[in-house]
């Protein structure tokens, strides 16, 4: 081999091991965007029960913040993926979207979505926080008497927001609370004192389906 | 031709191991890995227990069945009944709960409280046969319940209380700004819809010392008690933990949530004993003169080993839940909300007899999280706990006498949200003092209040 010939040789090996460091094609798939295949479909009818039913299966999967998407499995699929690189999990106004079943528009009605769905909606927790009128959810008393399980918890502060679900009541300003918390706690159940601390309001989704349906509510 | 061919040999085996190494860095970095399966079939019950109760009024009980991993079927009840043995009656009472919500509603008659309390026990019968007691032993470990026959009753000095107008601090203990310098704390979170979280808890040691949950970077930091930094003590988990500190200075430190993970620590961070607790939603943890509790629940309170590193078997736990525990001294003492915005103190003297209050709270005001109660010397108590109203929030200071009346009250302002187990942000120090967590996008802080009339 020529000494020319040597050298193109060698860069062409030096091009083509730096090329392989880079991530190969298949690898800048997100975990999400090779697992999430869920689908979704209108919904006429939904049942808190129904959502709480919903939520809790997610307990003990990870958080993406952005994200939508679970694989239940009991565990966390993605733990050391940053926050938004395409990881499981749904944040947590995501979760509280999925979970109510929400539609993504006015018009469109009320949607169930599958967990492993990666869809996050259009409610951010500035819009639980503050609802306009259209949004099918709205701001109410956070005292025991006046919510029920799976009403919202939400409070918003300059740089971070978080929505919270009741899955049993509790006492003392706390709840059993079922949630997006964060990505080193990912979704998980506990006993917080969310509904005590001044920072959070109460929020309710609209038009649940009354639990005795289909059968005649006495 | 030859040379021809070995470039393109070279050229193929580049490529190769290029995609080779780019797919193993790939899948490692881009995807993530799989941690163990965690949780099981075991129902959880998620119960909000009752420790004390009003003589001769109804007594409200709720509590849901949850089975991680699951599919709902499975874990369907078709009968919840709470029994209930009432002090100088001769067996026990089935009492059937009403479905509601997301659990069950449980109602005691009034006629089964009488003065000397009861005891209970819940049993769900399973739609696929079998049936989930709870505590674990049933009739041979009940939850046993007081009430507040003979305790005095106050409402909050003045009247009224304003959450909007905290007191100011006596002083600041320490400050640790935000990052990995040996004085600083980790946090993590804060943006978007992620919520923050900075150290998880602490605790204060015999002598006053402070001791920091820095979890973010496995670590406990231990400040003196002036709040200058002394020395840094490994943490077996890289997880919010809350952590508890012994008579002897031995140190307990608890994952939090369901599956939680306690451990024991010698004072230099080496691990003595390392126990899962597979009962309820674990949020606090407390040494007591028998070893580590972790609290499942409200007034729900199980110890986790046999023995110094033996773990306690699951039903053992269950078992042996306990509505209060002793603190590190020995000393019994709770508190609890009751119907009517009211609240529960009770405690018990030195000399043994049982002391209390129960606190009319002003209209609009609920009560908040449970800190603490402790017993003094001298008879009375110190307590912290939470008070909420729709738009407030706030703690409450109060110094009681031996007698169970109130000598001081005031609202300090809620400690920090940002450390995971809420109980731990605010602590008692001996005599007189309380140190609560505070947080900013700055950093973390430690405030000083001196409790009046001790």
């Amino acid at each position: 081999m020529r000494r020319g010939e040597r050298s193109v040789v060698a860069i062409a090996w030096l091009v083509l091991l730096l090329a392989g460091l880079l991530p190969a094609p298949h690898a800048l798939a997100t975990w999400a965007s090779e697992h999430c295949n869920g689908g979704g479909w209108p919904r006429q009818t939904w049942k808190r029960s129904q959502a709480d039913n919903y939520a809790m299966q997610a307990v003990g999967e990870g958080y993406e913040f952005g994200g939508g998407c679970y694989r239940l499995n009991g565990f966390d699929d993605t733990p050391n993926t940053a926050t938004d690189g395409g990881g499981e999990g749904a944040d947590c106004s995501g979760f509280t979207f999925k979970t109510w079943a929400l539609p993504l528009s006015g018009p469109d009605g009320y949607h169930f979505w599958e967990h492993e769905k990666n869809i996050h909606g259009p409610y951010s927790t500035w819009a639980y926080f503050d609802p306009a009128p259209s949004y099918p959810f709205r701001l109410i008393s956070k005292t025991y008497a006046a919510t029920a399980f799976m009403d919202a918890l939400v409070e918003r502060h300059s740089t971070w927001g978080h929505v919270a679900l009741i899955h049993q009541e509790g006492s003392g300003g706390s709840d059993y609370i079922v949630h997006a918390r964060n990505n080193t706690m990912g979704t998980e159940l506990r006993y917080l004192p969310y509904r005590g601390d001044g920072d959070f309001k109460a929020v309710a989704r609209e038009d649940w389906t009354a639990e005795c349906y289909p059968s005649r509510c006495t | 031709m030859r040379a021809e061919r070995g470039r393109r040999r070279l050229i193929v085996a580049g490529i190769a191991a290029g995609l080779a190494i780019g797919a193993a860095v790939g899948a490692t970095t881009l995807t993530g890995a799989s941690s163990e399966v965690s949780g099981g079939p075991s129902p959880v019950v998620l119960h909000v227990a009752k420790v004390v109760a009003d003589p001769g009024a109804d007594l409200e009980l709720r509590a849901g069945l949850f089975c991680p991993g699951v599919e709902a079927p499975a874990c369907e009840v078709s009968t919840a009944t709470v029994h209930v043995l009432s002090s100088g009656t001769g067996g026990w009472t089935e009492v059937r709960g009403e479905a509601e919500e997301s659990g069950y509603r449980f109602v005691v008659p009034g006629t089964l409280v009488p003065d000397d309390g009861l005891s209970y026990w819940l049993e769900f019968g399973m739609r696929e046969g079998g049936s989930v007691r709870f505590p674990d032993g049933g009739a041979a470990t009940p939850f046993r319940v007081v009430t507040t026959a003979g305790l005095r009753e106050a409402g909050w000095p003045g009247g009224s209380v304003d959450l909007s107008s905290p007191r100011p601090s006596d002083s600041t203990v320490t400050r640790l700004g935000y990052g990995d310098g040996a004085s600083q704390v980790g946090r993590v979170g804060g943006v978007g819809d992620e919520q923050p979280l900075g150290p998880s808890s602490f605790d204060v040691g015999p002598d006053g010392a402070i001791f920091l949950a820095d979890w973010a970077h496995e670590r406990l930091i231990v400040l003196s008690p002036r709040g200058q930094y002394r020395r840094a003590v490994p943490l077996p988990t890289r997880r919010p933990v809350d952590v508890a500190v012994g008579a002897q200075g031995q140190l307990a430190v608890s994952t939090l949530g369901l599956g939680a993970t306690a451990f024991e620590l010698a004072a230099d961070g080496r691990t003595l004993g390392r126990y899962r607790v597979p009962t309820g939603v674990v949020e606090r943890i407390v040494l007591t003169p028998d070893g580590p509790f972790v609290w499942t629940g409200p007034a729900q309170w199980a110890p986790v080993r046999s023995r110094l590193g033996v773990v306690m078997p699951a039903d053992v736990q269950s078992s042996s839940i306990a509505a209060a525990v002793p603190a590190r001294d020995g000393a019994v003492a709770f508190s609890q909300e009751l119907p009517g915005r009211r609240i529960a103190f009770v405690w018990a003297r030195p000399d043994g007899s049982r002391a209390g209050l129960v606190l009319q709270l002003p209209s609009g005001v609920q009560a908040g999280v449970d800190h603490f109660v402790r017993g003094l010397p001298d008879g009375g108590a110190i307590a912290a706990r939470g008070l909420w109203s729709e738009s407030g929030s706030a703690v409450a200071l109060l110094r009681f006498a031996a007698d169970g009346s109130i000598v001081a009250a005031d609202v300090i302002a809620q400690p920090t949200q940002e450390m995971d187990a809420a109980s731990s942000t605010v602590r008692f120090r001996g005599p007189d003092e309380v140190l609560v967590a505070y947080a900013d996008d700055r950093g973390f802080r430690i405030e000083r209040f001196e409790v009046e009339g001790s």
